[in-house]
């Protein structure tokens, strides 16, 4: 960012420095926000703080090495990140996957969705004001964190997916606890729309607040839940599905949750929020229909690559928390990555707060970079 | 629609503006663009009933140095249709130069920034082409193959002694060393 | 100074006087202590406020000395009322209210050489209660005895000698309320914990409470830093500004029958305006900093509490209509001890003024969910973000001082303040029994409301500036003013239905006190009974945040 911020300024126009270090940015970003008073006329995201070039790093380790790596491409939802690199590189190798692999890996990036919507909702509604939500959800991602600590030995980077597997098969006494947590999750999702999804103060602050329109949004390439929350329905574990999706859910008799505009337009800040919600809901019926059918399935859970030193290209999908998690990976046949590229779903969103900011207040900016899930490692790499 | 019927619209239409189709599942299907012919082929791939690719879901550029050349590589996914495909422009590498993309999709804005920065890419027409993850005043693209870091940024070293080094420094030193019989 | 203290003593025991006629004539007389050489206060209607007045008093106690011709002479001061000097001492016992039989007033003032009479209607009874004196009349009785007299004090000039009592009533109340401050701030941590599965503080002290003081003492500590370019002179005086103005209301705010600084007869006023210093302080505050999110923080501030006034102080207004008064321990005598008897539910009006001060309080002291100006997920921390220190924590000791000022307000006006149910107003001054009843009772009330404060940050999203102002401009202030008319029109149908009182009362309890009570209670029954969360600790999972650091096999 070229134009330093000076402080003086000409006219009735305040420029204003949010972060990098500030309270609601989701990370280390900086928006440098012009307003008149309290209303936005530009807010323009300044990202790289967290610039860590793990696409570089992946050049510089072998294929599977890379993999912890990969934890940090998104530390709040790691399991996706994990998988889409793995299936990257299985794709690229065409290496073989056992199906328990498969339904483990669908367990753990659900679980790793649920921790991931925790503190993407939680943090929404700290940002609009309302604090008790935050230890509300923290307090089901500990949960959360305590499975995953008990399935890989990792809290927050599970480095749990390996290429060609997963690192660890599940024992029958997690399998009871990740029930017994669905059971109890279950009542906690209606405890929390109680608490703030339907307060009206939140649903003011919300409705009808930087309403995005599905073809504004998939021009900007927004993806996930924030392309859903448009009322397009659109999601690559049901329409485009890897691992053993289309396994699982015609059995729970899936439907993708779109925004509706219940309480304002279509596509509003709320939407966003009540899409994540609802994603709760729908990741606890496929961690249950999954751990059935795991149930059934042969107890190989990897079969590690021999002579991994693939050639070409490969690309893979996998719906992260925030969305089409994009991983591009070139091979010349050497152990490690000729090039790999992620393109992540926060990526696309704060490439869009410049063209919604301008008109918001100061306390709608930080609304929309919280409805939009934006994690700033995710942007940054 | 597969790939390779993607391709032969294309190739019908353009002719020798595209080449080098590859349709490698469960690899990626891409096909290569000249290019001079990539915002007319790309506006056709958009705007075609048949292809609409509405989605640009990822731009990259990758380094050949020994050929000397740079790729930039586009993946595009048809929400309409649910196809995708990946489509690649070769440039020179001493002058990576093509045109942008962010007339036609919003989101290859901030996507050929990175690539800009990270690769160089002059992507022409872009109405804000700066940098975005390294400080503007940067030298240098750092995701080229051949690119060494500047030993310091501004006065700051880039580089730091490794703490490896520096507890084998102390243990150089500490008296115990000395002994040859010492404690391992 | 022995001697000082044996005054003291003696002067805080020493009875008041308080009539109450039941004739509008001499409707209300302020409490006063009726002996030689003090004032009593007669309000008649059409006085004017100049000249001198005579008062004349005729009728006799219920078995007890005539009354006959007692005659006042006094200055008409404001208005309606008349200052008249006592020059014949009634003799009372404390807490027995006197009832003068056969009441016959007679007000005569000379203006410009018109003589004026009112006469009260025959055959109407005057009662005269006395009170113990109350702590408001301290400063003055000292002086008074300092300057009736002299002995060692008398050697200093009079005004030097009420500038150290002042300063003595201000150390009093500081050592009172800092704790009851810190003693807040503690119990919101601990009940925010509660609501969000955590402990509160829980090292310092027994069980925690002592953090307060931890806390204090960390911020004292810590470094004065101001920022360059701030303007230091501001910077420095505006945290002074906002303690000013939330512990000058704590002066005229009763906390029992008997515990008050100063019962002022425009107390009410004095809160609403006296509180107004803080947006000052706060505005200054913000734009000292040379920071612009204290600049943002101190204009959103500016803008609520300047709107908020208006509906706060007009929900206020009510009171001074129903209690004829805005002297605070008057409007607590106008209520009594049952709820029926508060001043809530004596008509819907009053009911939704209630609310209608609560939300205006909430804004004006910057409490969530209109904590915009110190809004943490959008201005950093508003106009405090530069303080730090001793300055920081002057902020945070006004900010939770206003929360007990604020329920006191609530209580006082609104929940009957400390009268003690089943027992009249006039009995708790003779025993010290329930004068520490009627201290229990009012700090229950202030408990309940400043929990009910708590409850509502930590529930409660915040909104935006604009919703802010919308609610206050386009609800709250013309509801006030329709509750305002509305209540006026009630007071004037009172005066000819004077029964309906009563029914409105039990009518207004029944819906309003157990109506909703009832409700909250059923809602909250249901949603347990709609949510089945499953107990998820002991053999499957650990506690978060607690019992994972506690190693339970360890001694």
């Amino acid at each position: 960012m070229s134009e330093l911020v000076l402080a003086t300024e000409g006219g009735d126009e305040m420029t204003l420095n949010m972060g990098p270090q500030h309270p609601s940015t989701h990370g280390v970003i900086r928006f440098i926000i012009k307003t008149d008073g309290e209303i936005i006329r530009e807010a323009e995201p300044d990202v790289g703080y967290l610039h860590r070039a793990i696409e570089h790093i992946a050049e510089k380790c072998s294929y599977e090495g890379f993999m912890p790596y990969t934890d940090r491409v998104d530390y709040v939802a790691a399991m996706t990140a994990n998988h889409v690199w793995a299936e990257a590189v299985e794709r690229l190798g065409a290496l073989p996957v056992p199906p328990r692999a498969h339904y483990l890996r669908v367990v753990s990036d659900e679980l790793s969705r649920i921790a991931s919507h925790c503190i993407a909702l939680g943090a929404m509604a700290m940002d609009v004001g309302a604090i008790t939500p935050f230890p509300y959800c923290l307090r089901e991602r500990e949960y959360v964190n305590d499975l995953m600590e008990e399935l890989c030995g990792a809290r927050l980077t599970y480095n749990y997916h390996r290429v060609g597997g997963v690192g660890w098969d599940l024992t029958d006494i997690w399998r009871d606890k990740v029930l017994r947590f669905c059971d109890h999750f279950d009542g906690v999702i209606e405890e929390f729309n109680r608490l703030i999804t339907y307060n009206p103060i939140f649903i003011k602050r919300l409705a009808r607040l930087a309403a995005v329109s599905t073809a504004e949004a998939i021009d900007f390439g927004l993806v996930g839940a924030n392309l859903r929350a448009t009322g397009f329905a659109y999601d690559l574990r049901a329409d485009r599905p890897y691992a053993l999706y289309d396994k699982i859910l015609p059995r729970i008799s899936w439907q993708t949750p779109v925004g509706k505009g219940e309480v304002g337009e279509v596509g509003d800040a709320w939407d966003r929020f009540w899409v994540r919600v609802e994603e709760w809901r729908w990741s606890v019926k496929i961690i249950r229909e999954a751990l059935a059918q795991i149930q059934e399935t042969p107890h190989e859970f990897w079969t590690p690559p021999k002579k991994l030193k693939p050639k070409g290209e490969a690309t893979a999908r996998v719906e992260a928390a925030r969305g089409d998690m994009h991983c591009y990976v070139v091979g010349d046949g050497g152990t490690n990555a000729y090039r790999a590229r992620f393109r992540t779903g926060s990526f696309n969103a704060i490439a869009m707060v410049r063209e919604k900011s301008a008109g918001l207040m100061v306390a709608d900016l930080v609304a929309l970079i919280a409805s939009l899930d934006i994690v700033a490692p995710e942007i940054d790499r | 629609m597969d790939a390779q019927a993607v391709f032969d619209l294309v190739a019908a239409r353009f002719g020798d503006a595209v080449s080098a189709f590859s349709a490698g599942a469960p690899k990626d299907a891409t096909f290569v663009i000249a290019p001079d012919r990539l915002v007319d082929v790309m506006t056709y791939l958009r705007d075609d009933p048949a292809l609409r690719f509405d989605f640009l879901q990822n731009v990259t550029a990758v380094d050949w140095p020994k050929e000397q050349r740079l790729q930039s590589v586009y993946h595009l996914f048809s929400y309409t249709h649910r196809h995708e495909i990946g489509v690649k422009v070769n440039l020179p590498r001493a002058q990576p130069r093509v045109a942008s993309l962010a007339s036609l999709w919003k989101s290859a804005n901030w996507l050929e920034r990175e690539q800009y920065d990270l690769l160089g890419i002059v992507y022409e027409g872009h109405p804000d082409l700066r940098r975005l993850m390294m400080p503007d005043d940067w030298l240098g693209h750092p995701m080229r193959k051949d690119y060494k870091e500047a030993t310091e940024y501004r006065g700051m070293p880039t580089t730091r002694p490794s703490p490896m080094n520096l507890i084998l420094a102390y243990d150089k030193a500490h008296p115990t060393a000395a002994k040859k019989d010492g404690p391992a | 100074m022995a001697r000082l203290g044996i005054a003291l003593v003696c002067l805080a025991l020493a009875p008041n006087v308080s009539a109450q006629a039941s004739d509008a004539f001499v409707r209300d007389v302020r409490p006063t202590t009726l002996e030689r050489g003090d004032t009593l206060v007669v309000e008649c209607p059409g006085l004017v406020p100049v000249g001198t007045a005579s008062v004349l008093i005729k009728g006799r106690f219920d078995g007890a000395p005539t009354l006959d011709g007692l005659v006042l002479t006094g200055r008409a001061a404001g208005g309606e009322r008349v200052l008249v000097d006592v020059d014949q001492p009634l003799q009372a016992r404390v807490g027995h209210p006197l009832r003068i039989t056969d009441a016959a007033v007679e007000v005569e003032q000379y203006v410009g050489g018109t003589r004026t009479t009112w006469r009260s209607r025959p055959g109407e009874a005057l009662t005269l209660t006395l009170f113990p004196r109350t702590f408001r009349n301290l400063t003055t009785a000292l002086g008074d005895q300092v300057a009736s007299s002299p002995g060692l004090l008398g050697h200093i000039p009079l005004p030097f000698v009420a500038a150290a009592l002042m300063l003595l009533v201000a150390l009093v109340i500081h050592l009172l309320i800092a704790p009851i401050t810190g003693i807040v701030v503690v119990w919101e941590r601990k009940v925010s914990g509660r609501m969000q599965s955590r402990f509160g503080p829980n090292r310092v002290g027994p069980r925690g409470w002592g953090q307060w003081l931890a806390d204090a003492l960390k911020l004292i500590t810590k470094e004065d830093l101001i920022p360059s370019d701030a303007d230091v002179a501001l910077f420095r005086i505006s945290p002074y500004l906002v303690w000013v103005g939330v512990f000058a209301t704590v002066v005229t705010l009763p906390l029992s029958q008997g515990a008050i600084v100063a019962d002022m007869n425009v107390g009410l006023l004095y809160v609403i305006s006296v509180t107004s210093l803080t947006v000052v302080g706060i505005l200054i505050g913000g734009w000292s900093s040379n920071s612009k999110w204290s600049l943002l923080g101190g204009m959103r501030s500016a803008a609520q509490i300047v709107s908020y006034e208006l509906p706060a102080a007009l929900a206020l207004l009510q009171i001074a209509v129903l209690a004829g008064t805005l002297s605070p321990q008057e409007i607590v005598h106008a209520q009594g001890g049952l709820p029926h008897q508060w001043f809530i539910f004596a008509n819907p009006f009053a009911f939704a003024c209630f609310f209608i001060y609560f939300i205006a309080a909430l804004a004006e002291g910057n409490r969530a969910p209109f904590d915009l100006p110190e809004a943490e997920s959008e201005l950093v921390a508003g106009y405090t973000t530069e303080y730090s220190g001793f300055r920081f924590s002057i902020f945070s000791l006004a900010e939770w001082t206003n929360m007990y000022v604020l329920g006191t307000i609530a209580a006082m006006t609104f929940l009957g303040g400390w009268n003690v149910p089943f027992v009249a107003a006039e009995r708790l001054a003779g025993s010290p029994l329930l004068q520490g009843l009627s201290l229990l009772v009012m700090v229950a009330k202030v408990v309940t409301l400043v929990f009910v404060i708590i409850w509502i940050r930590w529930t409660l999203p915040r909104f935006r500036v604009d919703q802010m102002m919308t609610l206050c401009w386009k609800y709250l202030v013309p509801f006030a003013f329709a509750a305002f008319v509305g209540t006026a029109a009630w007071v004037w149908l009172l005066h000819a239905l004077p029964a309906l009182d009563l029914i409105m009362r039990w009518a207004m309890f029944a819906v309003g006190g157990v109506g909703v009570f009832l409700f909250f209670v059923g809602r909250v029954v249901h949603n347990f009974r709609a949510t089945k969360l499953l107990h998820m600790d002991g053999k499957h999972f650990v506690m978060p945040f607690v019992e994972r650091y506690i190693d339970k096999r360890l001694p």
